[in-house]
């Protein structure tokens, strides 16, 4: 097994699963995605929004690389199958199942516990049940909430940590209120208590995003065509030191929702401190002229030694022949090229092995 | 996120659960909902229910699910919002009605409403419903008395779509075709 550098929090809709399939095999062998599960897209011969399309999906992305699996609490992304996987009954036996069918798949799943601080019987047996499919598990906890470190106290009372691969997650942190982009003060509790538990996780990771909704507003971008924001992620991945490893959301707005109206076309790409946009309205050029503008400028620089596909849609974009004109293409040349940008810098550190 | 604090299953309001036009628009009332034209979506989520807009094929309109503990109203975030409307009471029926099967069955997602055979019966007294509590009978053919017969003013009246109104006119025998 290699080892793994950066833990990218993706939820399951098209775009975040097009951006990750189209990832060169030498960034999927090194990046362990940790995967939201979300249901598919109803239609009127999946009505139910059938989760087992995404799981296809995720299969297809990532073949038999592991990866983690959560479930999402939003609702505008979830069904009735989503629910019924976050159930405690019967000490979360739908989940159980359910990652035991996905192995028999030949996915090679990572599964997140799912914790009711409230019910620690039942959490222990799922814990118990799911160490039998899986060597290691995830425990994704949100370092927001204020009794997390209770939480990781009666974790460490039904749980070897030693199996345990702990995500912290900030979600979003506006670069309004924090122009400075270091959120590190927001995990120091939590990483303390780790740090005195008795035998300390397999590996602390530690995520949040400051990629907003609308790339306009204080802290964000000023020009309504291009301008440039600082990514929180990497300024705070620093501070937190070599110890902690780095998740954050792939570019996308932890909390996006769906769609909408009317939209700019937009284009952005990453170097390592900033996300740059270019979005120009149908009239002015849209896409083509984004790319246009992306290729001309002196921030941008083509990945040379791994094949990109983000780069070559904008290549091809900027003569003219764009493969998408929607946003959730461009969300997934985002996510590809995002992806990608972390994999080169990340990749210097010691990473872990599974 | 890993963690989960069930919510045990919380009936929404039992006492308010009536399929009549007017205890609803006096219980509409009472919660300083507005009536006229009637606020669905702050009915329903007054009965604790959740109400959102997703994105969804072209052909489906909206959709009632049961979620272990809690009920879910949807509308296809992409038609008219007066649509919209005319959907989220459509799906309200079958909570009000179809309940049980729902519970069984996990969930009802309507493909089309104002279907011209209206062959399916409970489709059928969902959109009834529907009408009614957009439309009144009585609000209904007052302004058509009054002399509000453009359907568009109609439309504007009661918040909804030109389709709806001549759905609810033809109901009414109003006009002999829809």
């Amino acid at each position: 097994m290699g080892k793994y550098y950066y833990f990218p929090i993706l939820k399951t809709r098209d775009a975040e699963l097009k951006g990750i399939d189209r990832l060169d095999s030498e960034v999927k062998d090194c990046i362990l995605p940790i995967f939201e599960l979300t249901r598919s897209r109803r239609t009127k011969n999946n009505n139910e929004g059938d989760i087992w399309k995404r799981i296809d999906q995720i299969k297809d992305a990532v073949g038999v690389r592991p990866f983690a699996l959560d479930v999402t609490q939003l609702p505008t992304l979830s069904n009735a199958q989503t629910a019924q996987l976050l159930s405690s009954n019967d000490n979360f036996s739908s989940w159980v199942n359910f990652i035991r069918e996905v192995k028999g798949r030949g996915l090679n799943v990572i599964p997140t516990i799912h914790f009711d601080p409230d019910d620690l019987n039942s959490s222990k047996e799922e814990i118990v049940n799911l160490l039998k499919l899986s060597e290691f598990l995830l425990f994704r906890v949100d370092v927001r909430d204020s009794d997390v470190i209770d939480i990781l106290k009666k974790l460490e009372r039904v749980c070897d940590f030693s199996r345990l691969i702990v995500l912290l997650d900030a979600g979003f942190q506006s670069l309004e209120e924090t122009p400075s982009g270091n959120f590190k003060t927001i995990y120091d509790e939590a990483i303390n208590e780790l740090n005195l538990s008795k035998k300390r996780p397999k590996a602390i990771i530690c995520a949040l995003s400051t990629f907003p909704a609308y790339v306009l507003g204080n802290g964000y971008g000023r020009e309504d065509a291009h301008d440039k924001f600082l990514i929180g992620e990497n300024i705070t991945n620093k501070a937190l030191g070599k110890e902690i490893f780095h998740g954050d959301y792939a570019a996308i707005h932890p909390n996006i929702q769906e769609g909408g109206g009317g939209w700019v076309p937009r284009i952005d790409f990453t170097n390592e401190d900033n996300f740059y946009y270019y979005r120009y309205r149908r009239e002015e050029g849209g896409y083509v002229e984004a790319a246009k503008k992306i290729i001309a400028s002196p921030h941008y620089c083509e990945i040379d030694n791994i094949r990109t596909w983000a780069d070559e849609e904008i290549k091809l974009a900027s003569r003219g022949i764009p493969n998408g004109r929607n946003p959730g293409h461009w969300i997934a040349v985002r996510v590809n090229l995002f992806v990608t940008k972390q994999f080169i810098r990340l990749r210097k550190s010691s990473g872990f092995s599974l | 996120m890993a963690i989960i604090r069930q919510r045990r299953f919380i009936e929404p309001a039992l006492d308010d659960q009536t399929s009549d036009i007017q205890q609803i628009y006096g219980i509409a009332t009472d919660k300083h909902i507005t009536t006229c034209p009637f606020d669905v979506k702050g009915y329903i989520e007054s009965q604790g229910i959740k109400v959102i807009s997703e994105d969804m094929g072209s052909e489906i309109s909206g959709y009632i699910e049961f979620r272990i503990n809690h009920w879910v109203i949807a509308v296809n975030r992409y038609q008219n919002p007066r649509r919209q409307r005319f959907t989220l009471a459509h799906e309200y029926a079958h909570f009000l009605y179809d309940r049980e099967t729902i519970q069984r069955d996990g969930k009802i997602v309507d493909v089309l409403l104002f279907r011209s055979d209206e062959s399916n019966e409970i489709e059928k007294r969902a959109n009834q419903f529907a009408g009614e509590l957009l439309m009144p009978t009585t609000d209904f053919l007052n302004a058509v008395e009054n002399g509000m017969k453009d359907f568009q003013q109609l439309a504007d009246k009661f918040n909804v779509s030109v389709a709806a109104i001549r759905y609810r006119a033809f109901k009414l025998k109003l006009i002999n075709a829809y």
